[in-house]
């Protein structure tokens, strides 16, 4: 898999992890019209912030299926437009900062967290991971 | 007349034999965008520890030769990531263009170009000139969408967003 599809792809596992964290708090901060934020650390703190709160969740299993370690991810949200929004994310890794940016429905990335759990953070356990990756790449474009 | 004007003629004559004998000797350097082309040409037959020996910084290299030797268990994400970086120019598959900007000891060099995908990416890298030779400090690796413009000027100051 490409790599700028593997960080996209980490940037809307990274939002489910933080809906799994405080489903209604996180509801709040994507779906407002204002800017939000995810950042990790290389510890896998992890981070969303937006005028709606803020929650902190661990962002490690999703650091680990990277492969590589990452010194910190700070991913911008905004522009808000019918549902669309658009995203930079700066990844750190070793001695390289790569940058992604694009824009996703945000309707159709939280459709996979109406249960419990949201179908990445469930996928990170079983097997229906690959499935579920290639949905998130046809996500996040 | 004629004579006032020898006498300019030998005085400047003398400060040009001056300048010659004091100019220090002018040696051949290779510039960011060269040495990145022979990078490139080394990566299929070179170790990851011999790559960020001879082409990255010292700073770079005290940091990542500790890790690159460590194989254990524990180490092995940071491993990945310092062979990542030192491998960064695969993530390049086609090579548009390169652009260079030098200032005293510090230079940035653009490359832009498409993955494997055909998605467009350019990549600024900061070359600190240690030891006479031009030497990778960091890199920056932007992909592109497909209705942002490739730049064509090095930028080596990118903003975290």
């Amino acid at each position: 898999m490409a790599s700028d599809i593997k960080l996209k792809i980490t940037i809307a596992k990274l939002i489910e992890l933080s809906i799994d964290e405080n489903k209604s708090v996180a509801m709040k901060i994507v779906r407002s019209k204002g800017n939000f934020r995810v950042t990790v650390d290389q510890d896998g703190n992890a981070k969303l912030t937006g005028k709606a709160g803020i929650i902190a969740f661990n962002g490690n299993p999703v650091l680990e299926e990277l492969g590589a370690a990452v010194k910190y991810i700070s991913i911008s949200f905004g522009g808000n437009d019918n549902g669309t929004v658009k995203y930079t994310g700066s990844f750190k890794v070793g001695f390289a900062t790569l940058v992604v940016s694009g824009s996703f429905d945000i309707e159709k990335l939280v459709l996979g967290c109406s249960g419990i759990l949201c179908v990445a953070a469930r996928a990170l356990k079983d097997r229906s991971r690959v499935l579920r990756d290639r949905e998130l790449q046809g996500i996040m474009q | 007349m004629r004579c006032k004007y020898g006498v300019f003629i030998c005085f400047g004559s003398f400060l040009f034999l001056i300048g010659c004998a004091t100019q220090l000797p002018v040696q051949k350097q290779d510039k960011p965008g060269d040495v990145y082309r022979e990078y490139i040409g080394s990566l299929s037959n070179s170790s990851d520890e011999d790559l960020l020996v001879k082409y990255w910084s010292h700073a770079r290299v005290a940091e990542g030769m500790d890790v690159l030797t460590d194989d254990s268990e524990d180490n092995k994400l940071n491993k990945n990531a310092i062979v990542f970086s030192i491998r960064f120019p695969n993530e390049m598959k086609n090579i548009l263009s390169m652009e260079q900007n030098i200032k005293g000891n510090t230079a940035c060099l653009l490359v832009t170009g498409a993955t494997d995908t055909e998605k467009k990416l350019m990549i600024n890298i900061p070359y600190l000139l240690e030891d006479n030779t031009w030497k990778i400090n960091e890199v920056f690796i932007k992909y592109l969408e497909d209705d942002q413009p490739v730049p064509t000027k090095p930028d080596c100051t990118m903003e975290i967003p």
